[in-house]
């Protein structure tokens, strides 16, 4: 069983004329493969929960910051939508306000939240079909403010 | 230490195969060490936005202490100052504190001089954490990014008999924990 396990990775190395085939090939073929690989994690990290929460995040709540009352916001989020949808996290969970911050969700862990100072009174929703949040700014919170 | 093994090898008389593997996995191995730490410095950093966050805070006080080049009447009106207020930024529609955080983030304060004289200041106000305020004064002097970001603006603008003031304000922003990587 063992001998022909090895056969069989043996005949790997050999091409159809039986001659074995120089190792160099192979450990070319294996660096280009590694070299793809690590090339697409790459690639995919950017586009990753961790650093896209941060960055939706952030820019919202600099957006909250900028705001007057009466205003609405909206802000494309295509590849959060995309990264929510794979995560099955619920598009009405995936951006929320409380209190004066912002929490972004785009997977199964805790999410990313970020505060801003401007008090107002904020309502935020998905709009699935064009893959944007609309930040709705209704009118300054009234409870401290003369 | 991976040098010495491999003229250890070198020595013991290791065939060609076997050495270029070595090869393979210590340069391949190299690459992807290489390729984590820069991904860890690249995506571990975060935004630092403070600055961003220092100057729209700057520019909501400076909407609230003037607009359209008239000072607020709450503060001068008729030419006559009115005491100073320190709670003034109280009805800016500023707020500061966050369950997110033990302690306020934020700090903003103005003053207002006669334009005549840039000396003594006629009306003071301010909100927030004012231990920040001696990050900006360290700042002027040497900047670094595990501190409160500062900023400092002045402008000038007029009361309804036209009299004009100096106004700054200085607005800081710490939020190390979010912004920085230690």
């Amino acid at each position: 069983m063992k001998e022909d396990c090895e056969k069989r990775v043996y005949s790997l190395f050999k091409n159809k004329k039986g001659d074995e085939l120089d190792y160099d090939v192979v450990f070319i073929i294996v660096t280009v493969i590694w070299l793809v690989i690590l090339f697409l994690w790459v690639g995919n990290f950017g586009k990753g929960a961790m650093v896209l929460e941060k960055s939706y995040a952030k820019n919202i709540a600099l957006l909250i910051d900028t705001a007057q009352p009466n205003m609405l916001l909206k802000l494309k989020m295509e590849s959060a939508f995309a990264l929510a949808e794979k995560n099955k996290v619920n598009f009405n969970e995936m951006v929320t306000i409380s209190d004066n911050f912002v929490a972004v969700k785009l997977s199964q862990a805790e999410g990313y939240n970020y505060s801003f100072f401007n008090d107002v009174n904020v309502n935020i929703y998905p709009n699935t079909q064009s893959k944007e949040i609309v930040i709705s700014v209704n009118d300054y919170n009234l409870n401290k403010n003369a | 230490m991976i040098i010495t093994s491999i003229k250890m090898l070198n020595k013991i008389g290791a065939d060609r195969e076997t050495m270029a593997l070595v090869w393979l996995v210590v340069i391949l191995g190299g690459t992807t060490l290489a390729l984590f730490w820069m991904m860890n410095a690249f995506y571990g950093t975060p935004y630092d936005i403070r600055e961003l966050e220092a100057r729209l805070l700057l520019n909501k006080v400076a909407d609230c202490v003037s607009y359209s080049g008239r000072i607020n009447p709450q503060i001068i009106s008729n030419g006559v100052v009115n005491a100073a207020n320190p709670s003034f930024l109280e009805s800016c529609h500023l707020n500061f504190a966050s369950s997110e955080w033990e302690e306020e983030q934020y700090y903003s304060e103005i003053n207002i001089y006669s334009s005549l004289d840039l000396s003594k200041s006629l009306f003071f106000a301010k909100k927030g954490n004012d231990n920040f305020v001696l990050d900006c004064e360290i700042q002027i002097v040497a900047s670094s990014e595990f501190s409160s970001k500062c900023l400092e603006r002045s402008f000038n603008t007029f009361d309804d008999k036209n009299q004009e003031y100096t106004v700054k304000i200085l607005t800081a922003v710490r939020k190390l924990e979010k912004n920085v990587k230690f």
